[in-house]
């Protein structure tokens, strides 16, 4: 009886575990194989997710961006937007605020614009986004032209590009 | 019943539990290492004080927060809590004091705790294949020696039968013992094919033509204050070989699932 138990638990550990396993690989190979979302899967089967990182090719001339975020006070005065003044680490700063100057979504810029407000005690009128690029040759990066990408006026809630 | 046969045999063959002790040691103690080292408190403190319209919870997040509220936002002193019960299943887990039961505890604890920080609109890749890794260490017996868990039982059996019973640890097998661990093999080797699909589908063989490498690994030199990295970027024909070995790595790696 007792050894007609344990080959049942046994059967039944394996059915279990078997499941689980199939459901695992299942859930990965369809991610990596983009049969259960597109290519480049957004994190909501997190933690199967798909690797696309670093595929974008790149080639000679290519530009390596570097974002600034500067902000105008109401006197006019410009301050740098740095993650620490936000409270951020850099990848939720450049994923959060300086993606939402690029796609101009002003609800998600205001909510960014209110925290440095409430953290430092000062109104901000303006924003602007700027690229300081580098450009990839064989040799290495050499600086390329600064460009202003968005400004906004935050008083008006104006955009302005 | 062949394939039946074929499946039960490959992943529920009879195995060393040694080598699984060791992983859970392993796997634990490094996860254990990285939660404390990455300083998560900080961030919980960071990240609580963001506004509610920037918090996008992740799916698995919503089903382990559902009841309380769908979008519970939990605050800092939640967070601490679940941060140090956490801490302390994985060092239960390490030295197999209740195993499964902690290392269930540490897997959910770590899921909850990098799904909560992830669902602000940024997500990263590295901690996935841990999250599973652990939830599969949960349901094998991962505890069975070099536990406390083993020892305990040893002293019970020896109170009750009134005798020694030698055994070695090295020689104890079990059919549960295998399967964690090549489903690990097989996740990576997905993963990497992964990789490999997404750089050939968007760039083909352009990948490998030695700026792409260039760019990404002065790319991550320069964020991550990486002098090896900014040089790389500065070579183009060792970075054009690297690429090479890089795309035929990944996409041969699933090859040690079939000569392993």
């Amino acid at each position: 009886m007792l050894l007609t138990d344990r080959l049942s638990f046994k059967n039944l550990a394996i059915l279990f575990l078997s499941l689980f396993i199939l459901g695992i690989l299942a859930l990965q190979a369809g991610v990596t194989f983009w049969f259960v979302c597109p290519p480049y899967c957004p994190p909501a089967l997190w933690p199967f997710v798909d690797y696309p990182m670093y595929s974008e090719p790149r080639y000679e001339g290519s530009e390596f961006e570097q974002h600034f975020v500067f902000g105008i006070l109401e006197d006019s005065t410009e301050v740098p937007l740095r993650p620490e003044d936000l409270n951020l680490h850099f990848w939720l700063f450049r994923r959060g605020l300086v993606f939402a100057m690029l796609r101009n979504d002003t609800t998600q810029i205001q909510a960014y614009v209110d925290l440095y407000q409430k953290l430092h005690h000062k109104r901000l009128v303006g924003l602007r986004l700027e690229n300081h690029p580098l450009i990839l040759s064989r040799e290495g990066m050499t600086p390329g032209p600064t460009r202003i990408l968005r400004t906004f006026q935050l008083a008006s809630r104006e955009e302005k590009k | 019943m062949g394939l039946l046969h074929y499946w039960t045999t490959y992943w529920f063959r009879s195995s060393p539990l040694m080598d699984l002790a060791c992983c859970r040691i392993i796997i634990v103690g490094y996860q254990l290492y990285y939660l404390l080292k990455s300083d998560f408190l900080t961030l919980f403190s960071k990240l609580t004080t963001l506004p509610e319209t920037l918090y996008d919870p992740l799916p698995i997040l919503h089903l382990l927060i559902w009841p309380v509220g769908w979008r519970y936002f939990p605050s800092l002193e939640v967070l601490t809590a679940i941060h140090w019960t956490t801490v302390i299943a994985g060092f239960c887990a390490v030295v197999g004091f209740m195993t499964n039961g902690s290392l269930f505890l540490f897997a959910v604890g770590n899921v909850f705790m990098q799904a909560f920080i992830y669902s602000f609109g940024d997500f990263h890749h590295p901690e996935a294949l841990m999250m599973i890794a652990l939830s599969a260490l949960a349901l094998s017996p991962a505890g069975r020696v070099l536990s406390l868990d083993d020892i305990w039982s040893r002293l019970q059996f020896r109170e009750k039968s009134k005798k020694f019973q030698a055994s070695y640890i090295l020689e104890e097998k079990s059919i549960l013992a295998r399967w964690p661990l090549l489903l690990v093999q097989w996740l990576f080797a997905l993963i990497y094919l992964s990789a490999a699909l997404s750089k050939l589908d968007k760039a083909g063989l352009d990948w490998m033509n030695g700026y792409t490498m260039q760019y990404y690994s002065f790319q991550d030199g320069l964020r991550w204050n990486i002098p090896l990295g900014i040089w790389l970027g500065q070579q183009h024909y060792i970075a054009w070989f690297l690429s090479w070995v890089a795309i035929l790595f990944e996409s041969t790696f699933f090859l040690v699932l079939l000569f392993p």
